[in-house]
């Protein structure tokens, strides 16, 4: 390369003597500025050429290391299935542990890791879509406000399925400033910039969870019909308590940890944003913490004060 | 000149009259507050949650500037939140804006809860919205029948 430029400089300097490059001593300052221009000009692309080659690491794009990159989905959930469901303590490498390092903001499409904890401004233009779940959320920010002007559209056994059905008297369907309606419709009219999604309890105990996949697939696509710019951030579902009534072959944590699997995938194919909320909700058996449930001897899947803290602290520290 | 005093009594008595009229319903001045605070003790309620006023759009669709005081609270247990909402509206016209989103509210939790969570149905179906005045209250909650009865006596029901 060096020497490729300095033949060139060579004849450059030869052109110049027998005056062969066409520039005419028409006007002596513009003679002259031409020739620093031809000088100059050729020494920078060879100086740059010389820095690209010589300079370690100059000019290289840095490289976006996401704490996911060759990690499939699956690996993520991996886990030893057992007859109750619960398994060892799930990987939380990809949780707010609180133990991690913060890194860059990952904006890619996928798993969102950690990153400095943000205001609770930045969801004053969100909001939250979600089954009974997440009304606990809502009420826990509407007296908390951790989640400031953060906006909920949430109802008691909405699903990914019930949620694309008719609005009427009789359905299920979150409400906008006191209306029922559609949820794609309660996003149009917030307003939102943000939509954070957590569904999938009241899907995956009555559907396949690939069926509960393309549902949540069909509810995004609506959603983005009415609300073009929205951006998407899928929550992974929560675990459920090793006291709750509602554990079965259809519904455990094992199938939880699946469906979160499916769910990451989905979000990589679609490019849209993964939280996983619940990688802090585990206790040491795989189960949901005890401290965090407020209806243990009951469905076991509800949260308590503690809970939404938690919730809350890893959604501010996994921001996109 | 008797003519015109009568005339001027007769004007005199309307105008008293029309100024005792402001568009509200009777009802004895509540602190509402204090009253939460009592039931809250009285009934050894845990971790109860109060919600301003400002946070009612967002959970029932009632605006603010309809509430002349309120007093409510959340507790975050079972499946569905105990929820207690107590309210003293501007004007009888508020009064039936409030009073209708409340038991919108009551509504939506019969059809949330009905495939869902039996108890919670069972409350639902059993809560009625309780008024006198210009206060309106929706308690959801197992101690429904003790709430209603502090409420009722604080206002005079």
């Amino acid at each position: 390369m060096c020497g490729v430029a300095l033949r060139y400089l060579y004849s450059m300097a030869n052109l110049m003597k027998m005056g062969n490059i066409g520039i005419k001593k028409v006007n002596s300052d513009k003679s002259k500025k031409t020739k620093i221009i031809a000088y100059a000009l050729p020494l920078c692309v060879i100086l740059l050429a010389c820095l690209v080659m010589f300079v370690p690491g100059f000019g290289e794009e840095k490289a976006e290391i996401s704490k996911d990159e060759n990690v499939s989905a699956k690996d993520v959930y991996a886990g030893v299935d057992s007859a109750d469901g619960a398994n060892s303590a799930p990987d939380s490498s990809f949780g707010g542990s609180g133990n991690d390092t913060p890194v860059t903001v990952n904006t890619e499409p996928g798993l969102v890791p950690e990153s400095a904890a943000a205001d609770k401004s930045y969801f004053d233009d969100a909001a939250f879509v979600g089954d009974s779940i997440s009304l606990m959320l809502s009420y826990y920010n509407a007296s908390a406000k951790a989640l400031g002007n953060a906006q909920f559209f949430t109802a008691g056994s909405l699903s990914a399925a019930n949620a694309l059905w008719e609005v009427s008297d009789k359905s299920v369907h979150p409400s906008y400033n006191g209306t029922k309606m559609l949820v794609e419709d309660c996003i149009k009219n917030s307003g939102v910039k943000k939509v954070y999604i957590m569904l999938g309890m009241n899907d995956i105990g009555l559907y396949s969870l690939d069926d509960s996949i393309e549902n949540y697939k069909e509810l995004v696509k609506r959603i983005k019909e009415k609300s073009p710019s929205v951006i998407i951030i899928v929550e992974s579902m929560t675990p459920i308590a090793s006291t709750s009534n509602r554990l079965g072959d259809k519904f455990n944590n094992t199938r939880i940890r699946e469906y979160n699997s499916k769910l990451l995938e989905m979000c990589r194919e679609m490019g849209w944003y993964f939280v996983d909320v619940g990688s802090v909700m585990y206790d040491e058996s795989g189960y949901l913490r005890k401290d965090f449930c407020s209806d243990l001897e009951t469905m076991g899947m509800h949260f308590t004060n503690a809970g939404c803290e938690q919730w809350v602290s890893y959604l501010m520290t996994h921001t996109v | 000149m008797k003519k015109i005093i009568c005339v001027l009594l007769a004007l005199t008595a309307l105008i008293s009259l029309a100024a005792c009229s402001d568009g509200t319903k009777s009802g004895k001045d509540v602190d509402l507050g204090a009253l939460k605070d009592k039931m809250i003790s009285e009934l050894s309620i845990e971790n109860a949650n109060s919600i301003d006023a400002d946070a009612l759009m967002g959970l029932y669709g009632i605006s603010a500037d309809d509430i002349e005081q309120s007093a409510c609270f959340t507790t975050m247990s079972g499946a569905f939140p105990d929820e207690v909402v107590m309210i003293k509206t501007k004007d009888a016209d508020a009064f039936d804006i409030v009073y209708e989103k409340l038991s919108a509210r009551v509504d939506e939790v019969k059809v949330q809860s009905q495939n869902y969570d039996a108890e919670n149905y069972a409350l639902a179906q059993k809560c009625e919205i309780v008024s006198s005045g210009n206060y309106v209250a929706m308690f959801l909650s197992p101690d429904y029948d003790e709430m209603v009865k502090l409420f009722n006596e604080a206002i005079g029901n």
